[in-house]
């Protein structure tokens, strides 16, 4: 068993301590700032608040009632059987994981989220408030102390117990409808005391703990729901912040604060800070916008394209921006790899594709002027991203900058002198609501290219019958020549990711066989340390970016607003927003208009 | 007439046949699996596992099992189950209708109160400044779109005085103040869209009326104008007038649909935009099958209704 300083959350929260939270924290004194982040073997304590961004000096505000807008989740409450980002977004009120990710402090005074790059996604206790690393494929997590189910028929407030985790799990891998495919390295969990339980893994699996924070898999229901499927499809309970009171399909759910949630804050008050919410379905946005203003919303997400009408009706409102864990990337013909086929065969050519792109303007595009990231191969809003252009990617920053002159140099000296002819393919039927930048980005970048002599003729393919269609769609690497636009399927964790682009899987667009990047996945796939994965993570991106495998682009900010009389110490940073952040959201209720 | 209303009958049927297998395909022909928008489209399925799903959900069979499946359910008072939701179909329509009746009983009465006085005076002030106005009044209603109006509503009352239409709908029979407050702003848009229309047809038929023997003599009797516009005008003017307004079903599902994603109504306007976002087939056919027999019986009504109130109209 391995000593408590190699536990993880200690040295997680240790080094989420950034200058200005330790500034912030200052008048409460070292004593408390030491007891927020003692979890230290965990068996004395609850963990005071898991989330970057403490209260500190300032007296928490108590009570009131947050009101927002929901994504409907159409009658469906079972994270399990129906894991769409909505559905476990809605869960995350309710129901625990073991784990979840750190928030990010939210600070009035910026719109950018004060958490520094390399703590994004950080695993943070959540139903588990400790575990230890017995050997590389045995884990002891242990539950928190005063983890009750909510306090509602037919679990009425009982303890969560470790049996309840394992039948969770064994619903997981009965009820999931791809099988459990992200927690397959899991060979079984066990009870392991009165209040632990053991993971056994089938092999060394790095990425673990940060799939038990995702709230893509591993929801902790209790046996009476998983065992009810008309319980499970009528109501949700957990052992989360919140108790479900009502919901109406298309219409709203209100919910009421779960007085037992095991959290305090560093003063000893329980979280969340509000009575509960009411979250209600508006579809239309600008219907939504109107009820903010009108102070029926505590907080709201604001598309870029209404952001500046936005700020005009809200001058008050306290703003932060985000970038979507999307990916925006060009790839290339599997021939070009497997058959040596020109002219993306010659890593030259790929890097001229991607100096001829001009991602500032694409960023403008796709914003509307507000703003946005230039992608790595990890996506702005994604673990372990790494900014294209910053020190850690030396000198190869340089291929996300726009060149034309280099671009045509590279062209030149890898035979091309009077550039080339080629394709741009993408899908025009499939993202135009859910991804609106997509299409005009696609219209946009064969000009960039025409410039530095690569003239691309846009070619559109129907998203379902050819893009992707597992036998033979372009995703899936059927694309013959030219090059392809694309999304890149958002998944729980980087391994996931580079899994799927560089190894034996349909997702591996074009067939790369980079023989070290696979190691460095290898390793990635085994690395329990987060800081060390982090580093292979970018050791990957350095190689990508050498060999522009992928050509990562750019995503648009999203913003997220809150009424000046609240205050929200944590951040969404994921949808697992119900537990990491809304617990620490608080309202004057003196200034609230109810 | 009995034997005209059971072979106008007898048509719902393939009427609604007709209208019930286009929809079954042509909402199969949108783009999108439906596999992926229920379960997730970043779930990372294999080819096996969606097709595991498919099975699952029915959509393994060939649509015309499947529709087949639903129409066969119907007649057995089944709506099927949501794709979705995993819920009887039946039960969301059952409190989703009722909204959507109120909504577009009140936009109807609405349309009524506001096209028929002013089609009479319309009439009866003919050629002057105020038949001019409210004729241009009635072209603007008929011209500016509901989706836009509803937009200007929810935008500019918000930008001007930070007021907002209401967030919450409750139900008429819980809360009644709060139910109509909720409706009114939706129902007028959708009442003043329809009235434009009632409103000139009121007018031309006043007009005409207005210009018969037996006015004339009603006027030479020495009747009262109040007794000649509205017992022996407007009785006469109204039969066409009515008819129109039953032809404008049609109009007010259509409304309906759109107003009620703009002031988030739980109705099926926004169930069936909902279902079709996510393809969510049974439901579409389902509210689909509703719309088209409202639809179909206003029309059988009106046509009934057409005879009831002039009896020199007899069907054969």
């Amino acid at each position: 068993m391995q000593t408590c300083e190699k536990q993880g959350w200690q040295r997680f929260l240790r080094r989420g301590l950034t200058r200005r939270q330790f500034l912030r924290a200052g008048a409460v004194g070292a004593a408390a700032l030491a007891g927020s982040v003692y979890l230290a073997c965990g068996e004395e304590s609850a963990p005071s608040t898991p989330v970057a961004g403490a209260p500190g000096a300032e007296t928490p505000w108590l009570g009131g009632l947050l009101r927002f807008a929901l994504s409907d989740v159409q009658g469906r409450f079972d994270a399990q059987r129906f894991p769409t980002f909505t559905v476990q977004a809605f869960n995350s009120f309710f129901v625990s994981r073991l784990l979840k990710h750190i928030s990010a402090p939210d600070d009035p005074n910026t719109e950018d989220l004060d958490l520094p790059p390399s703590d994004w996604y950080r695993p943070v206790p959540d139903l588990a408030k400790s575990y230890e690393v017995v050997d590389q494929v045995t884990y002891i997590f242990t539950l928190q102390d005063n983890a009750t189910w909510h306090p509602v028929p037919p679990v009425n407030g009982r303890p969560v117990t470790p049996d309840d985790v394992v039948k969770a799990w064994e619903y997981y891998k009965s009820a999931r409808p791809d099988r459990g495919v992200n927690l397959a390295a899991i060979d079984s969990i066990t009870v392991a005391g009165p209040r632990q339980v053991q993971v056994k893994l089938s092999r060394p699996f790095g990425p673990l703990l940060v799939m038990l924070a995702s709230p893509s898999d591993l929801w902790i229901y209790p046996p009476e729901a998983t065992n009810n499927p008309d319980l499970l499809n009528t109501t949700l309970i957990g052992s989360g912040p919140f108790i479900l009171r009502s919901y109406q399909q298309g219409v709203m759910a209100k919910a009421d604060k779960n007085p037992n949630w095991w959290a305090t804050d560093d003063r000893g008050n329980r979280l969340p800070y509000v009575d509960g919410f009411e979250a209600y379905v508006i579809p239309d946005k600008n219907n939504e916008i109107s009820q903010f203003t009108a102070g029926r919303l505590e907080t709201m997400t604001v598309p870029s394209e209404l952001i500046d009408v936005f700020r005009r009706q809200n001058p008050q409102a306290i703003i932060t921006k985000n970038i979507a864990n999307l990916l925006t990337m060009i790839f290339f013909p599997p021939a070009a790899y497997e058959a040596n086929q020109p002219p993306f065969n010659d890593p030259r050519v790929r890097q001229a594709v991607s100096l001829a792109i001009d991602r500032e303007a694409l960023i403008q595009l796709a914003s509307g002027g507000t703003g946005g990231k230039k992608h790595n191969l990890l996506n702005a809003g994604f673990i372990w991203y790494v900014d294209p252009e910053g020190p850690e990617m030396g000198d190869l920053g340089q291929f996300f900058r726009r060149d034309v002159q280099r671009a045509r140099q590279l062209l030149a000296a890898a035979g091309y002198p009077d550039g080339i002819d080629t394709e741009l393919h993408y899908t025009a039927n499939a993202y135009v609501t859910a991804v609106p930048y997509y299409n005009p980005m696609a219209e946009a970048l064969p000009a960039m290219l025409r410039e530095a002599g690569i003239r691309a003729r846009l070619v559109n393919h129907d998203y379902q019958s050819e893009w992707i269609n597992p036998q033979g769609g372009i995703f899936f690497g059927g694309l013959r020549s030219g090059m392809a636009f694309a999304l890149e399927t958002p998944v729980p964790h980087p391994w996931n990711q580079f899994t799927n682009q560089f190894s034996d899987n349909p997702r591996n667009h074009s067939r790369i066989r980079d023989p070290e990047i696979l190691r460095l996945i290898d390793q990635l796939g085994q690395e329990t340390d987060f800081d060390r994965g982090r580093a292979l993570a970018l050791e990957i991106q350095r190689i990508n970016a050498r060999n522009m495998y992928y050509i990562p682009l750019v995503g648009p900010y999203g913003f997220t607003a809150r009424q000046p009389y609240t205050r929200a110490y944590a951040a969404p940073t994921s949808y697992g927003i119900g537990s990491e952040s809304t617990p620490y959201f608080q309202i004057d209720t003196s200034r609230q208009r109810l | 007439m009995w034997s005209y209303i059971v072979r106008r009958v007898g048509l719902l049927v393939p009427t609604l046949a007709m209208v019930t297998v286009l929809v079954a395909l042509l909402v199969r022909l949108l783009p999108g699996d439906a596999v992926e928008i229920i379960i997730g489209q970043y779930t990372p399925l294999t080819h096996g596992d969606r097709e595991a799903v498919r099975r699952q959900l029915g959509l393994d069979k060939p649509w015309y099992e499947q529709y087949g499946e639903f129409v066969a359910g119907v007649f057995t008072g089944d709506w099927g189950t949501s794709l979705q939701s995993q819920q009887p179909i039946g039960r969301e329509l059952a409190r989703r209708l009722p909204v959507t009746f109120e909504l577009g009983l009140l936009a109807l009465i609405i349309s009524i109160v506001v096209a028929v006085p002013v089609g009479v005076i319309a009439a009866i002030r003919q050629d002057r400044w105020l038949d001019y106005l409210m004729r241009g009044t009635a072209i603007v209603f008929i011209a500016v779109p509901a989706f836009w109006l509803g937009t200007l509503v929810v935008v500019l009352p918000n930008v001007w005085w930070g007021w907002a239409p209401p967030i919450h709908y409750e139900s008429f029979f819980d809360d009644p103040l709060s139910n109509l407050y909720f409706v009114i702003i939706p129902a007028t848009i959708l009442g003043l869209g329809l009235s434009g229309s009632v409103m000139r047809l009121t007018r031309t038929q006043m007009l005409e009326v207005l210009r018969q023997d037996y006015i004339r003599t009603a006027w030479a009797k020495g009747l009262r104008e109040r007794v000649v516009i509205l017992r022996h005008a407007l009785r006469n003017a109204l039969i066409p007038v009515t008819t129109l307004i039953g032809l404008q079903v049609p109009l007010l599902v259509g409304g309906t649909v759109v107003l009620e994603t703009i002031f988030s109504v739980p109705g099926i306007g926004s169930y069936l935009v909902t279902a079709v976002n996510s393809r969510d087939y049974p439901v579409v056919q389902a509210v689909n099958l509703v719309v088209a027999l409202a639809v179909v019986l206003s029309n059988l009504l009106v046509d009934v209704l057409y005879a009831y109130l002039d009896p020199r109209i007899r069907y054969a």
